[in-house]
């Protein structure tokens, strides 16, 4: 899963940034609206935590822009005008949810893992393809009620595949989700995870669609 | 003094001042009309006495033998009605008992003709003199002497006449005068006080648009005032802008300070986490004390912020229905439901303290809702109302279906900061700002069971309807 947090203080960013790679998302990061819009229009981002007051231009605008020009991820806004007329304001203008400030990372992860599932057409938070079981809450997955032990790297691939059960994910699609930017799109990593999740749990978990990708 | 005498009212000034000249200004044109009318009335009065005593000593004479002769015929009845008081005669001045000629009115023995007067006649041989007859009435007579006759006779005659008619010509005039000055002060006065109440209309309009902008029924006085009035309406709208600039900037650096104060706040906060050292857990702690502490009076100040300021108008519907949009947007699993809302209801206050209590309850009710939250606002009935004297209010209800709270646990919910469950995300802050808000109001805030089988809010507030509008005005 990638994320973008557009955030102007640094200390801030920094601290979300960590929180999220730490829960196994990808991350992009902007200090500022221009930035920030720029990359929300340009790359694949799986849900985008926003800053309402930025420099150059601010959340609201970003947001706006983004929203007419068809991007339609997830936002959840980080404001600290947390007066309604402000939470109406960033709601009516395209976001999802919002977090007033100051805030725990861990409510914004929890809020964001919402978010994600939610776009996804989940309504639990437990999301289950046959005999396997994704708790987005807490980061986890069992297989016949057993817990499974997944490196991050697994956990982010499947997660993905099950977010997205049902349909076709490209291997270019898994690669820009799952990695950063300077990733080496050659390599065949993607199918080497596959291979060692298959091993893990039962083959037919994660479908080989040929010449287009997988499927969960 | 002035005032005391006259109270505090323009309009009754006005009038009091225009009463007492009215009165005084009648009272002088009176009397001087009824001195003009007395005057020509008596100077009338001697005239007609030297016409009848002139034509009275043309018409006797002597005849050669010393007679006297001739009839005189005055013309006037009421020289022959006896007691009239008017009488005329002709006597020698040197024999005065023996009348040779006299008026009808002095016949036999019934005569209230005066005695005669002891006075100096003038260069013209003529006295006037006024005596009292016997009737109590003053006789005005006028007597003159000629010579006539070969023997110079010294002949004396006499005229007079009762001031009775002057009297009463004069009676007359007053009584008509006053009727017509008590009619004519009345009209004038009745009509001042219409043209005070025209004149001052404009005040009044005023004052009544003044009224209408501290109920928040409009935003200034945008209506039209005469020359005079029109600086003052200015000057008060010029006031108002004032005011509402004051209290947006406040509230714009009170928006700013939370800003500038929540993100360094949230930095501290997340980097000391989860740390084991004893400094870094007094630091979190420390920081956890500040950030409730901005939030508490960031709230206090910007709830004072609007105490004593002009009370503005919102309807509530069109709140209501944005806020249902967002919390539908935020909350998509819970289905919200507004059961019972007039169109025509508005609160008496800022609409943005509406929307923190709309939000906050039903941001609230949605975190525990099983499947729904339903909103209802309807008039509070008199007989309800919170504080005395308060007739127009309005009853918000926000419940859900949740598991809802004990008694114990509702008590507990309202106090500031406290949170029941901790695993639901939010500050804790949402119920004490609306219970502040309530109260900034002079309205209510309590929690009860609701009929959903969940928790529900009832918020009592101030409110103001388009009836209660058109009835103020």
């Amino acid at each position: 899963m990638r994320i973008l947090v557009v955030e102007d203080d640094e200390n801030l960013n920094r601290q979300l940034v960590e929180m999220l790679t730490e829960a196994g998302y990808v991350v992009d990061k902007a200090f500022d609206g221009e930035e920030g819009h720029f990359l929300g229009d340009t790359e694949p981002y799986d849900a985008v935590i926003l800053d309402i007051g930025l420099p150059e231009m601010d959340g609201i605008t970003v947001l706006e822009n983004w929203r007419r020009d068809g991007r339609n991820m997830p936002v959840l806004m980080l404001t600290a005008r947390d007066r309604w007329s402000d939470k109406v304001a960033g709601i009516d203008a395209g976001a999802d949810d919002y977090v007033a400030k100051p805030f725990h990372t861990e409510e914004v992860l929890a809020r964001l893992r919402a978010l994600i599932r939610r776009a996804a057409g989940h309504a639990s938070s437990e999301i289950v393809v046959g005999d396997v079981c994704l708790d987005t809450k807490q980061s986890r997955v069992t297989y016949k009620d057993r817990p499974v032990k997944l490196t991050s790297h697994e956990f982010r691939l499947l997660s993905y595949l099950i977010h997205h059960k049902g349909e076709v994910v490209s291997r270019t699609e898994l690669i820009e989700h799952l990695y950063d930017q300077d990733f080496d799109k050659d390599s065949n990593t993607i199918e080497v995870f596959v291979g060692r999740l298959r091993k893990k749990l039962f083959p037919e978990i994660i479908e080989t669609v040929r010449g287009l990708g997988y499927r969960a | 003094m002035f005032s005391r005498i006259f109270p505090n009212s323009l309009a009754y000034r006005l009038l009091a001042m225009t009463t007492i000249w009215t009165f005084l200004a009648l009272l002088g044109t009176g009397l001087i009309l009824s001195t003009v009318f007395r005057t020509n009335a008596q100077r009338d009065f001697e005239r007609l006495l030297h016409a009848h005593a002139f034509n009275l000593m043309g018409s006797f004479d002597v005849d050669d033998a010393g007679q006297v002769t001739g009839a005189p015929n005055m013309g006037d009845p009421r020289f022959e009605t006896p007691l009239s008081g008017w009488y005329w005669s002709v006597i020698v001045a040197d024999k005065p008992a023996k009348l040779l000629l006299h008026s009808g009115s002095i016949s036999g023995d019934v005569t209230d003709m005066p005695p005669p007067v002891r006075k100096p006649f003038d260069d013209r041989f003529q006295r006037v003199s006024e005596v009292t007859n016997t009737m109590g009435h003053r006789i005005r007579q006028l007597e003159a002497q000629l010579l006539l006759g070969e023997g110079d006779t010294l002949f004396q005659v006499l005229v007079a006449g009762n001031t009775l008619d002057i009297e009463e010509a004069v009676s007359s005039f007053n009584r008509t005068l006053a009727l017509f000055f008590v009619l004519f002060g009345a009209g004038t006065i009745l009509a001042t006080h219409f043209v005070i109440r025209i004149g001052l209309r404009p005040l009044a309009a005023a004052t009544d648009a003044l009224h209408d902008v501290r109920e928040g029924h409009r935003e200034k006085l945008d209506g039209v005032y005469p020359v005079e009035i029109q600086p003052l309406a200015g000057e008060i709208n010029a006031l108002i802008d004032t005011n509402r600039s004051i209290v947006d900037r406040a509230r714009t650096q009170v928006g700013n300070l939370a800003h500038a104060l929540k993100t360094p706040l949230a930095v501290i906060v997340n980097e000391v986490r989860g740390s084991k050292q004893d400094q870094a857990n007094l630091i979190g702690e420390q920081a956890e004390l500040m950030k409730s502490q901005v939030q508490t009076y960031l709230d206090r100040a910007r709830i004072a912020a609007q105490r004593d300021v002009i009370v503005s108008r919102t309807p509530v519907l069109p709140v209501l229905t944005k806020l249902v949009r967002v919390m539908q947007r935020l909350s998509p699993d819970v289905q919200f439901e507004v059961a019972e809302c007039d169109p025509q209801i508005a609160f008496r206050g800022e609409e943005q303290d509406l929307e923190e209590i709309f939000g906050n309850l039903m941001e609230n009710a949605s975190r525990f809702a099983a499947n729904s939250v339903r909103v209802r606002v309807a008039e509070q009935p008199f007989e309800q109302t919170v504080a005395a004297g308060t007739a127009q209010q309005m009853r918000i209800e926000i419940e859900d279906d949740g598991p809802g709270l004990s008694e114990d646990e509702r008590k507990k919910a309202v106090k500031r900061g406290i949170r029941l469950d901790e695993s639901q995300p939010g500050s804790g802050l949402g119920l004490s700002i609306v219970r502040d808000i309530a109260t900034e109001y002079g309205g209510d805030f309590k929690l009860e069971k609701g009929e959903l089988g969940g928790l529900k809010a009832v918020i009592i507030l101030p409110k103001l309807s388009v009836s209660s509008n058109a009835t103020s005005k």
